[in-house]
């Protein structure tokens, strides 16, 4: 029986914020694009020209392969995305394939590429200015026996921007060995580091050991323990680096109620590394020491009580040493403690009424060795909330929680910046379905935020943030192919000085805002369906005078008027248009008063108005597998500035082979 | 009267809990109680409702040249990130990848207060103050969301560092900012770039101050 592994798991490649990419045999588009660095000409036909090369080539070579090989031995999953953004254009890429050739061996392989380009750059002196990450894995295991596998692989990564460019590459033969329910790996190679800047080169490259033990005994039923202890070890010229972990992890899920999970990691680094500049830098050493300890229970107790208990401790040691004093404030030893546990408690009654209650507290402390630095904070937050379903046509869900955050300078010297902030927040929601056709969906809620400065020096700035929210929302079908909604939103915000509530201070401040958002949407026939929006919002903000109760002085208020309409097109089951317009005026006043007549007056600011069109065009077969391409051209004018035309594009392709 | 027992146990149970509380509570001090502050000496601080993505700029401006961390920390998401892809890959050449990895809020909480201690302990060894230029490209402000780009200057004076020196740090900062609901207008993604390739900026400045 053959079998072959896919990583479905997108979000590790994509979200990557500098993930690193393929050097060898250069990609066909960072070679299109190293020949044509620094030419403006054509550069859009160039771009696109290039992405399309690109999205051919893989597709084919996909393709084909798909095709010539058994279906159940390949798998693949590629993904492309572009965007554009007036002048920012971002190409993210990423594949994924595998196949098992023979019994017993098989190869992978995956790569991610991102890239982005600023046209022009008002950052790089109107240059343009490409920036790439990516990364290349190859391997290729081959097992000998059923306790003995042996491989290689190879992995490629780069990160460039402008001229700087580091590539690192690693590659080795790997041996896994199993008996007795232990796994051994060991990985032994080579690495390489090429730094390229401006200024110059450098190269590090050397031996690179890894070996990993691993265990899980099977210490009680319905539970999973693993034991694993590594060790990497890069002998670069330069900057060796020497790593070693110890991790325990226990998990049991008694009965599909009870469950208890830790998680214990001890963690040892040694690493060299440069500072300054790279052609004339010195070589520093950081010593890390990190622990780590996470516990998560959830039992049932007496009076189908669930409790529900998390724990949490990280402790992490750094030590510097330089080729000679640097005293630089970055390399000072340090060490830092953080923990915070959590107890919830949620009981059901009658399958109607759900109320839960937890207590959170963290506390974390900064310590410099006895610098000015050194800072300590703790957070402690009493909640709970409920959820009741009245009747068969009414709901409820309360929720409200107090909580202070306390911060402490160990040094005296250092107190002016203690502070305690104190908040309190309640939201609710409450839904009545008047009948099938008809319901209604209120929600409030409040948020006061009150900072305290401890000492006089910066006590003036100890303020209440207050804001209050009411929101109802009408949702009405008259007609099958007929939705109308219809929502509310008034909100306030007051902001008073602690000590300045008594005078007639400029920095106690009240902001307004209150909303309209209407929205109906007309089905003209099962795969044709159009919505019209519309939006008005009145917002305005002044100065907030304490007489008796709060009084407002408005600066300045706002209004703005939004009109959208849009229509969904679907010419074939798995086809999908949206064209979209949106128009967009809004006009500012700024209000005065007459120092002498007392008289109000307001004046007109600004005007603004917006005009945007979007297409956008869906071919889809599954969450997978679609092909989607969207577009916008938007116009804006404002009496404070120029007449402003900004384009987006973005084309994404998903497929799964 | 055996089917009524177990009920009324429960209800004592609770009784019982509940006074257990209660007598635990009152007779302690309220946890959620701030401490005392002392009337004001000095009238520092510059903060204004950010009812606009304008005035979060003006904000963080204020609090960077006047030191006071609790301004600094509201202009600041919950879901804050920082980056600074050029002094990032400067890091990872000098083998120091990790140096802006992972770059949250609460690691722009604790580097800035470490910067301001510095500053306010040392005022006349240490300190630094940023400026904006008025030159800077479009706004783009949405209904929820706004992207403001501002360059910028950020004097150092470090008398202690070696060798010790005056340093002008130059770039472009890239503000993303969103609003919530229950929150004003605050910035959730900070992208910093150099003037010049090379060259100091803001990044550089606060890597220092990392650990």
């Amino acid at each position: 029986m053959k079998k072959c592994k896919v990583n479905y798991n997108r979000t590790d490649i994509i979200l990557k914020p500098h993930p690193l990419c393929p050097h060898q045999g250069e990609p066909l588009y960072i070679a299109w694009r190293g020949e044509n660095r620094g030419r403006d000409k054509n550069r859009d036909t160039q771009v696109y020209s290039c992405l399309s090369k690109m999205f051919r080539s893989v597709i084919q070579i996909l393709v084909i392969m798909s095709f010539v090989l058994p279906r159940n031995a390949f798998c693949a999953q590629l993904r492309l995305d572009f965007s554009q953004d007036n002048r920012t254009y971002i190409w993210n890429t990423s594949l994924d394939c595998g196949r098992e050739v023979d019994q017993g061996l098989s190869w992978g392989f995956s790569s991610a590429i991102n890239s982005m380009l600023i046209k022009r750059s008002v950052f790089s002196n109107n240059q343009d200015r490409w920036q790439d990450d990516g990364k290349i894995n190859l391997n290729l295991n081959y097992a000998l026996t059923s306790r003995l596998k042996i491989g290689a692989l190879f992995s490629q990564n780069i990160n460039s921007l402008e001229k700087r460019k580091v590539t690192s590459s690693e590659y080795g033969i790997i041996t896994e060995y199993s008996i007795s329910g232990v796994r051994l790996v060991q990985i032994i190679g080579g690495k390489d580091i090429d730094r390229r800047l401006k200024e110059g080169k450098r190269k590090d490259s050397g031996f690179n050991h890894r070996l990993e033990i691993s265990h899980s005994p099977h210490i009680f039923s319905e539970s999973v323990t693993h034991i694993s202890l590594s060790q990497n070890n890069s002998h670069l010229s330069n900057i060796p680096l020497l790593e070693r972990d110890l991790s325990v992890s226990f998990s049991r899920n008694s009965s599909g109620e009870d469950s208890l999970e830790f998680f214990y990691l001890e963690s040892w680094s040694k690493k060299k590394f440069y500072s300054g500049v790279l052609t004339d830098s010195q070589i520093n050493t950081q010593r890390k020491t990190q622990r780590m300890i996470n516990l998560r229970s959830s039992t049932q107790v007496p009076f189908k009580v669930r409790v529900d208990f998390d724990f949490d401790f990280v402790s992490s040691r750094y030590k510097y040493f330089g080729e000679q004093d640097l005293g630089s404030p970055g390399l000072t030893d340090n060490f830092s403690d953080s923990q915070n546990f959590s107890l919830k408690i949620k009981r059901q009654f009658f399958k109607r009424l759900i109320l839960a209650s937890f207590y959170k507290y963290l506390e974390t402390d900064e310590d410099y060795t006895g610098d000015q630095k050194d800072q300590k904070m703790k957070n402690g937050e009493l909640g709970g909330n409920l959820g009741i379903r009245i009747s068969e046509k009414d709901s409820l869900y309360l929720t409200t929680s107090i909580g202070v955050t306390s911060f402490y300078a160990p040094e005296v010297s250092a107190r002016f910046n203690d502070r305690d902030i104190l908040t309190l927040f309640a939201w609710g929601e409450y839904l009545h379905v008047f009948s099938p056709i008809f319901s209604l969906r209120l929600e409030g809620g409040f948020r006061n935020f009150h900072q305290v400065y401890i000492s006089n020096r910066l006590s003036a700035n100890n303020n209440h943030n207050q804001t209050y929210v009411l929101s109802p929302t009408l949702i009405w079908r008259p007609h099958p192919k007929l939705d109308l909604k219809q929502n509310y939103n008034i909100q306030a915000n007051y902001i008073y000085y602690d000590y300045e509530k008594s005078i007639e201070s400029t920095k106690n401040r009240l902001f307004r805002r209150g909303s309209s958002n209407t929205s109906i949407s007309y089905r003209l026939f099962p795969r044709v369906s159009f919505v019209f929006g519309y939006i008005y919002r009145y917002e305005d903000y002044g100065q907030l005078i304490w007489k008796d109760q709060w009084v407002q002085k408005p600066s300045w208020e706002r209004r703005t008027h939004t009109f959208s309409l849009s229509m969904q097109y679907m010419p074939a089951k798995s086809w999908a248009f949206s064209p979209e317009y949106i128009y967009e005026k809004r006009k500012s006043w700024d209000h005065f008063t007459d120092l002498v007549t007392l008289k109000k007056s307001r004046a007109l600011g600004d005007k603004f108005s917006r005009n945007m069109i979007s297409l956008s065009c869906k071919y889809f077969v599954d969450d997978r597998n679609y092909i989607s391409l969207s577009g916008a051209h938007r116009v804006q004018k404002s009496t404070m500035g120029a007449e402003e035309t900004s384009d987006f594009a973005t084309v994404s392709v998903s497929r799964v082979f | 009267m055996m089917r009524i027992l177990p009920s009324r146990l429960c209800y004592v149970s609770l009784l019982s809990l509940l006074l257990l509380g209660y007598s635990c509570i009152s007779g302690c001090k309220n946890p959620f109680k701030t401490r005392e502050s002392p009337e004001p000496e000095f009238s520092e601080g510059t903060w204004e409702t950010p009812a606009l993505p304008e005035i979060v700029i003006q904000n963080l401006f204020h609090a960077y040249n006047e030191k006071i961390i609790g301004n600094f920390s509201q202009c600041l998401c919950d879901s804050f990130r920082f980056s600074a892809p050029e002094d990032s890959v400067d890091a990872a050449n000098l083998g120091r990848p990790d140096l802006f990895a992972d770059w949250d809020r609460s690691v722009e909480i604790s580097v800035t207060t470490s910067i301001f201690n510095t500053s306010r302990q040392n005022p006349d060894s240490f300190g630094c103050a940023v400026s904006f230029l008025s030159t800077h490209p479009p706004d783009e402000v949405g209904d929820t969301l706004a992207i403001l780009s501002r360059k910028y200057e950020l004097l150092i004076f470090d008398l202690k560092a070696v060798p010790p020196g005056t340093t002008l740090a130059r770039g472009t900062a890239t503000f993303h900012m969103r609003q919530t609901s229950l929150n004003w207008w605050s910035i959730y993604f900070w992208n910093d770039i150099p003037a010049k390739e090379g060259e100091d900026d803001w990044a550089d400045f606060k890597a220092k101050f990392r650990r």
